[in-house]
Parts: structure tokens; sequence; C-alpha cells
């Protein structure tokens, strides 16, 4: 057998098990509740703007993921420090 | 016209006589040892027996594919060359439109046809240069997810291990040119889809600097991530493909001069201890490096900037993308989409405008911090997966994700190759990832260039494959 990896890098892995988690439940694998109530408010609302229309299950799943997945984006505006003036670069590279 | 090499060893599979590589094939095509047509055939004999057991093939356009093969016999009879691809058989991946097979991307919502049923300009590219196409390849749906059968959707195995998964999306480039139904073709890599079924399924493939190969005609992924890559069995090889599509042309096979002597080589051991990945792996990786290093490279042990950063920019950029592409899709046809996919896209509906502005603000102040890294280093080197090839059974993306390094250097728009550098324990291949900074392709085709000279893993057959073929012939 394939061993996993014995420590990867911990923070990038948190967000990535939260979306195999999103896949699991996508195909009916057993999960457990817990209690996300805001999570969950956050996620119906921002799932009913987009417009589409997963099932309950999709949905609790969504919402258990929702917190790792919002701790992973936070991460990226607390490493700013010494570059408030970079713009977005939506197309890279530039030229050589 | 770009040249092949022709030092090159023949690399002809001894089982049927099919050279394994695109320069074997055009030095073959020139001397007369084949024509393009009994070329096409041996590929067709081949997919005949084997494509049943990978499912590389999304759909096959045989007697297109025999009219070019005969069209490229008619110019090698009058003295015509239009390069190293005349004549040889490739398929392309099916996100990338061809006027001659209809492109799906694995999908049963996606408007037809695609593209008004034009070629996109890399086949325009691949179709001048002389090359045979002789199928669409099998993609993840949308370049995206995992394999889905509930909704239908064909899983590609992998050659080397049959309950193995490929690696994606490009799933069935990499399964098909192992195989040797075609000699290689075009990808497309968003977050590591060239690189990952290179490695997995161990054959070699690029990812070029963005924005040199035009994406015109490809289903998009990721607009700012997406970019069309070159996989084959050699580094060479993907120079020549590289060549016929690029705005690079010649430099690219120009620079593969086979000497890495003086040339640095960063290792950020976060990635390659076996603390942090599988244990062949690990040991895999250091032979690699004991090999570069023996043709005179030099290891500099560096530490990849806001890594994990980064890594989830990839993804989060990659995602919202993605959900701005699918949103009016997913609206009217939610349940055709496959789980896997429809989990990815969410991650996009999660994802706020500010969020999506910060993650490439972090893009281009990370891109900032790695071309200081590569005034020190020539280029990085670490392993493309942690792990070799997981199971079919019980794939799940959080676990792929997990053991991929490739999305770091998407989210720069920098080159990497993926090329193979032997076997774990189990027979399953192990890829070396080399990346450098934006428009440096040849430099890392060179480093593969110069490892395969000197070694044979790109040539080798899957056992599997082969004892198949011997049963069938």
């Amino acid at each position: 057998m394939v061993q996993p990896p014995s420590a990867t890098c911990a923070g990038r892995l948190n967000f990535f098990r939260e979306v195999s988690d999103v896949v699991g439940s996508f195909r009916g694998d057993d999960h457990t509740s817990n209690d996300h109530e805001p999570s969950e408010a956050i996620v119906r609302g921002l799932v009913a703007a987009a417009g589409v229309q997963p099932s309950e299950a999709e949905i609790a799943i969504l919402t258990e993921a929702y917190l790792a997945h919002r701790a992973a984006i936070d991460r990226l505006y607390r490493i700013e420090t010494t570059w408030s003036s970079t713009p977005p670069s939506f197309l890279l590279p530039g030229p050589p | 016209v770009p040249k092949f090499r022709d030092d090159d060893d023949l690399g002809v599979s001894p089982i049927d006589g099919l050279p394994l590589t695109i320069s074997a094939a055009a030095r073959g095509l020139r001397s007369g040892r084949w024509t393009a047509v009994e070329l096409l055939e041996l590929t067709h004999r081949r997919t005949d027996i084997l494509d049943p057991l990978v499912h590389a093939f999304a759909s096959q356009c045989r007697e297109a594919a025999h009219r070019a093969a005969g069209l490229a016999d008619a110019h090698f009879a009058s003295g015509v060359d239009r390069g190293p691809l005349q004549g040889v058989p490739v398929a392309i991946k099916d996100m990338i439109a061809t006027a001659d097979a209809p492109t799906r991307a694995q999908s049963s919502v996606l408007e037809q046809p695609f593209f008004d049923g034009r070629d996109a300009t890399v086949v325009e590219r691949l179709r001048d240069s002389g090359a045979v196409l002789t199928g669409k390849s099998v993609t993840m749906e949308f370049a995206l997810g995992v394999p889905d059968a509930s909704v239908g959707q064909v899983t590609t195995r992998n050659p080397f291990d049959l309950t193995r998964w490929t690696g994606g999306s490009s799933t069935g480039m990499g399964a098909g040119t192992q195989a040797g139904l075609f000699l290689g073709g075009l990808g497309t890599d968003t977050a590591g889809s060239v690189r990952l079924p290179s490695s997995m399924c161990g054959i070699t493939g690029l990812r070029p600097t963005l924005g040199t190969v035009p994406n015109e005609g490809v289903v998009p992924l990721a607009w700012s991530l997406d970019t069309v890559g070159p996989m084959a069995r050699s580094a060479h090889d993907c120079a020549l493909i590289l060549s016929a599509i690029s705005e690079q042309k010649d430099a690219v096979t120009n620079g593969l001069t086979g000497s890495v002597q003086g040339l640095r080589i960063g290792i950020d051991e976060r990635m390659s201890n076996v603390d942090v990945c599988h244990q062949d792996v690990a040991t895999r990786t250091d032979e690699a490096l004991g090999v570069l290093k023996g043709l005179g490279a030099q290891v500099v042990p560096i530490e990849l900037p806001h890594y994990e950063e980064l890594s989830t920019v990839a993804t989060l950029v990659m995602c919202s993308e993605a959900f701005a592409y699918h949103r009016s899709r997913l609206q009217s046809h939610w349940d055709r989409y496959g789980a896997g996919t429809r989990a990815s896209l969410l991650l996009g509906a999660l994802t706020g405008s500010a969020d999506y502005v910060q993650a490439q603000r972090v893009r281009r102040a990370v891109a900032s911090e790695v071309a200081d890294l590569f005034s020190r280093v020539d280029v990085v080197a670490t392993p493309t997966t942690l792990a070799p090839a997981p199971p079919v059974e019980g794939l799940d993306l959080g676990g792929i994700v997990a053991l991929i390094t490739t999305p770091y250097w998407s989210a720069l728009g920098a080159p990497a190759v993926s090329f193979p550098i032997g076997f774990s324990s189990e027979g399953l291949p192990v890829g070396l990832q080399v990346a450098g900074p934006p428009f440096a392709d040849s430099t890392v085709l060179r480093v593969a260039d110069a490892y395969q000279r000197v070694t044979g893993h790109h040539l080798l057959e899957s056992p599997e494959m082969t004892n198949r073929l011997a049963q069938n012939l």
C-alpha cells in the first residue's frame, strides 16, 4: 500500500481536508453534524445568492467545512506586512 | 524547423516494434523504417488491446487520422518535411477543441459543438506541423474534481497497476502515452493537471510559462491559471511539441544542450524528507539529485516563500474562476455535474470578492519574493507528488490535493516539468518536478533532458501493458 505522508503542511491540509469532506458528503458518505448555526446561515445565504440548489446533506457538509475554509482565506490577509501597495495581478507573469 | 536529436537511442518497444518516443519515430520515418500509416496502425493495434483496460480515449477519429498519416507519407515522398512531428500519432485532451472529434470535457452539460466545432489554435499548430491526431483523451469533468461513476464518468486506469489512479486531470494523456496508444500530445494544466498524470504514469509533462501558449478553443477552468502543456515520454519530445504550439519556438529545443554543469538547483527540505513524503519518493528524489550532481549541478538548500499560503491561493483562485464560468450551468443542471466537481465549484461560491482580490495580491507579492529566490538558484526541484499513485477505490479529492506540490508554481505562472525518476517498491512511477522563473521553460526541460540522457526510466514500459500485448499479438 502507498503510505500517506506522515506529516504535511498543516494549514494547507486543513483547507483541503474540508474539501475532502465535502466530496465525501456529496457521494453520500456518512458524516456527523455539529452545531454550526452561524456558519449554516452564512452558507445558506451564499449558496442562495449563487442560485444553486445543493441537497441538505451537501449544505450540512459545506457548513462543517466553512470555518476551515474561512480560516484558510483569513490567513492570506495576515501575511500582508510590507506590501500594502501591491496591486492584484490578474495576468502573470509580466514580460521578461 | 526545429531539429530532432539524431543521437537518440531509437527506444523501440521489443514487444511490437512501436517507437516509444517522438524522436525515435521521427528518425524511423525519415530512414524508411516505418511509414506514417504503419506507425498509426501500430498505435491502433495497441489501442484495440489496451484501451479497454486503461480507458485513455474519450473518442477516436481513425478515418481522419489515416488521411493525415497518408498526407504525411505523401509529403515525405515528395521531399516536404514540416518538422519532427510530421507523421507522429498524438492525442488531444478532451478540454481542447478539435474539428474532427467532439469536445465534451467529460460533461453532459457543455454546449455542443464547443468552439463552433473548430480547431483550437494549438491544434491548428499541431496539424500545421504534420502531427497525426488520433483522438481525444479522457479528462476529469471540466478538469476538476474526481471521477464520479454515478453520472456516467469514466475513470482512467494507471498502466502500471490498473487498480491505481493516473493522476489528473489529463488522465487519458498520462495513461495513453505510457501505454503507447499515441506518442504524446496536449494536456492542460491549471493546478497540476499535466504534471500529476505525468508523474503517476511515468512520463514527462511540462506546464509552460503562463501566456506563452494560446488558450483559444480550450474549455476554461480558471482563466488566470490555465495553460496547455505538452506530455510525452521524454523532455526532448515535450520540447518538440512545445516548439510547435508556443511562441517560444526553436529556443526551447535549442536550449537542450545536455549540460547542467554549474546549474544551481534549489531544494526545499520540507517537501522531500521522509517526515513529509513516502519513503520511496524521498529515496528516488535523493537518487535523482545525486545523478544531477554527478552531471555537475549544485544543490542549494532553500525555503520556498509562503508555500502554504500560495498553494491555498491557487486553489481559491481556481475554484472562484471556475465557479464564475459554471454558475449558470450549475443553476440549471446541478444534478448532471459529478459530486467532486460540484464540491470544488461550491468552494468558489463560498469565497468573497475581496478574498479573490486578496488572493491575487498574494500571488503578485509572493512572485516578487520568488523572483529574489531565483537570483540565488536557477531552478527548484521537489517531488511532483508526495506519494505514488493512490488506489482508484476510495479516491478522494482532499487526499489527492494533500499529496501534490504543483499548485504553488501554477500560482506563479512559472514553468515546471515533471519527469520520471524511478519506481516505488510496488512498481509505481515516481516523478520529480523542476520549476524555474517565468520564461525558463528551456532551462527546466534542459534539466530533465540531461537526466534522461544518462538514465532510462522514461523509456520503461509498464510490465502489465507489455504482458497484455504479448498475450494478444
